[in-house]
């Protein structure tokens, strides 16, 4: 079987053009951390070295013990028994292979047992793991609640609790949702109290949580009677206890290794988790990885398609020809391979500016605590924060909706096989349909992402690509996304001149993709400038997005959406 | 700068990003108006406790404090001089 991490040379490639220089300087202080843990490294090449033996472990773990194993754990599933959830026997093997590699604490720092890794290469691991088997991600993937123990909780709490995370000892769960609290949180109604030793106890029910059943369990409460906004919910750490109790878990579409749970808390002894009332905003600032989680594991899924249907393809016969050869099948592979390389682009891109975005907040903290200044990081902060702030949900959004149309494609080159239960592609189909969905739907991705759109918060950088000399072979791409440039221009302007709230929250899907193709379609271009490989990727990608583009300004102007201002009328009956 | 100015500039630019509330005055519900979302919210503490070394305490976080450039204006001053 392949390794994940060397069979996959786009991978590979993202990983040597990443440039995390400033990122793992501030990450390993300085080169300092190795006076106190030998294992750290002692210089840049010896961070990156260490990185690409981690991904090649993580690699050969996915592409070897765990991907022949989804198929069983997608038929045997989670289970619910007397009031416990039961792995399927394989997703234990595979966290227990995980963790005996060393690879369940890697973004958490090493005085609490983790590795110290940036966000990035934690990412691409997610990919690979992904790709081997979606639900085990839901489990792999929840070292961002460690993550933000370290971050929020006191230093005793989180070395009593941490390491044994580390060690994947203990597993967790983010405890958010609820029936009536799903995309807005604001409306969160578990009850947290004090009793009269202070100890503070959550009462009250909450749904759809991965891996409920976890040892630790971040819960977002109500702390506060008699609100009902977000001045009123704080952050709490739950642990597994006989009052926090797992009534079922759900029958899903896909992810069946990942246990979906509903969940009891019958006044379950919990610790506040950094200020009272500030647990909406502690929770939000967790979203922007969480959501760049998402998009790795969507493009980890339909990377699994993509090859999947390119075997098939290249075996398959019909009058007398491999389909592959055919143009319109031809075209939706290489279709594909442009949404997943494109895609790579996007992702670690965003993930290295919200690595730059988090390192340089820490240091700037460090340095205000030390009384020194530091004008220079906050510049180059808010600049990262900006963007990061935009790209969390369009990368998000971007990717995990061009995810399922790679995995509805690669069914549809399976032909009727496609829709058989023998061949893996069918469980791609599924498991990748969640990832529009949680952390964060594509409609509200859509219009977080609208807001830095509408304010135009790249036309700097985009003003600066414009006048950049292109080689010669590269100039009518330039000169395509300087026209989409205009388009975008005008599209704006019409959805921000006299028009009804409705018509423009409609009109910013369109908004936000010709801004998305944009900005991508310049990374593209850049990328394909260094390494000619790209350059069908980086030309294909921008002819489409220019079409795209244009085909967006012309529903805005068409006023396509103007019939949303009579929402009651057309549904009335 | 004073305090509530670079507050309004940082509203108008970072949180209002549309230009329907080019006009927001000082006494403008944010909260209601849907302007300062929970998300603005985050922002908002972030500029303060970055820019004019505020920290917001839990007693603080009410929407009382933050429901108008005119409250959180006030509640700025209020630290700055205690
Ligand atoms: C398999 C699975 C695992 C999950 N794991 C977790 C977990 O571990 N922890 C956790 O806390 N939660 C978890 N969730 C919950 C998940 O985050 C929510 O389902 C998601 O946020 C959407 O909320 P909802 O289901 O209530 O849908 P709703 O919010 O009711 O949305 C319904 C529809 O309305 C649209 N909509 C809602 N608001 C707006 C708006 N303002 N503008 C435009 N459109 C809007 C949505 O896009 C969607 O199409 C999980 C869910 C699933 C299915």
């Amino acid at each position: 079987m392949p390794n994940f991490f060397s069979d996959n040379p786009d991978l590979r490639n993202q990983f040597k053009r990443l440039d995390l220089s400033d990122v793992i300087a501030m990450l390993e202080d300085d080169f300092q951390q190795v006076n106190d843990f030998p294992e750290a490294p002692t210089d840049y090449d010896s961070a990156i070295s260490l990185y690409d033996s981690a991904l090649t472990l993580t690699g050969d773990i996915s592409g070897n013990f765990i991907a022949p194993r989804a198929a069983a754990v997608d038929a045997q599933g989670a289970s619910y028994k007397d009031g416990e959830v039961i792995m399927a026997a394989e997703t234990s093997e595979n966290l227990q292979q995980l963790a005996a590699a060393g690879l369940m604490g890697i973004i958490l720092p090493r005085k609490y047992g983790g590795s110290n890794f940036p966000a990035t290469i934690y990412m691409m691991m997610i990919e690979m793991v992904s790709r081997a088997d979606a639900s085990l991600m839901t489990l792999f993937g929840y070292q961002d609640v460690g993550e933000t123990i370290a971050k929020l909780a006191q230093d005793s709490l989180a070395k009593t609790v941490l390491p044994t995370y580390a060690r994947g000892e203990l597993s967790g769960a983010m405890v958010l949702s609820e029936p009536n609290a799903g995309s807005d949180l604001q409306a969160v109604q578990l009850k947290a109290w004090q009793d009269i030793g202070g100890q503070w106890r959550l009462r009250g029910s909450k749904h759809f949580i991965s891996n409920g059943g976890g040892d630790l369990l971040l819960v977002l409460a109500r702390s506060e009677e008699s609100t009902n906004d977000m001045f009123g919910l704080s952050l709490f750490l739950c642990r597994k206890s006989e009052q926090v109790k797992v009534n079922r878990i759900e029958n899903k579409l896909g992810l069946n290794g990942s246990p979906t749970c509903e969940i009891y808390f019958d006044d379950a002894p919990a610790d506040l988790i950094g200020k009272r009332r500030f647990g909406l905003i502690y929770v939000l600032s967790t979203l922007n990885q969480a959501r760049f989680s998402v998009a790795a594991q969507a493009l980890g899924i339909a990377e699994a398609a993509y090859q999947e249907a390119l075997k098939y393809a290249r075996k398959r016969e019909q009058f007398g020809k491999k389909i592959f050869t055919m143009a319109p099948v031809a075209d939706m592979l290489i279709d594909m391979r442009v949404a997943l390389e494109s895609g790579r682009t996007f992702l670690y891109h965003a993930t290295q500016l919200l690595d730059l975005r988090n390192r340089l907040e820490e240091r700037i903290r460090n340095l205000k605590a030390a009384g020194l200044p530091y004008q220079g990081e906050k510049a180059k902060f808010d600049l990262a924060a900006k963007r990061i702030d935009m790209l969390s949900p369009m990368v998000k959004y971007r990717i995990t909706e061009a995810a399922n149309k790679i995995c509805y494609d690669a069914l549809q080159i399976h032909g009727g096989m496609g829709y058989m239960r023998d061949l893996p592609v069918e469980r791609y189909y599924r498991d990748v349909r969640i990832t529009t969905i949680y952390e964060g739907t594509t409609q509200v991705q859509v219009l977080a992402a609208a807001k830095s759109v509408f304010a135009d918060i790249m036309a700097d950088f985009f003003a600066a690509q414009a006048a950049t000399d292109w080689p010669e072979e590269l100039q009518h791409l330039a000169n395509h996304l300087q026209s989409q440039r205009q388009f975008f221009l005008q599209a704006r302007d019409l959805l921000n001149s006299e028009i009804t709230p409705a018509e423009r929250d409609a009109g910013s899907r369109p908004l936000v993709d010709m801004y998305a193709g944009l900005y991508l379609g310049y990374l593209l271009l850049a990328e394909a400038c260094l390494n000619p490989e790209k350059i069908p990727v980086a030309t294909r990608f921008i002819l489409a997005e220019q079409a795209s583009a244009q085909a967006g300004l012309a529903l805005i102007k068409n006023r396509k959406f103007q019939d949303l201002d009579n929402i009651d009328n057309i549904f009335k009956q | 700068m004073e305090a509530k100015a670079q507050i309004r500039d940082f509203i108008i630019n970072e949180l209002v990003q549309d230009a329907r509330h080019a006009n927001l005055g000082d006494n403008d519900p944010l909260i209601e108006s849907g302007i300062m979302d929970s998300l603005g919210m985050m922002k908002l503490i972030g500029f303060l406790e970055d820019n004019l070394s505020i920290e917001i305490n839990d007693d603080e976080l009410i929407p009382e404090n933050f429901s108008s450039i005119e409250t959180i204006g006030n509640l700025v001053a209020e630290k700055q001089a205690g």
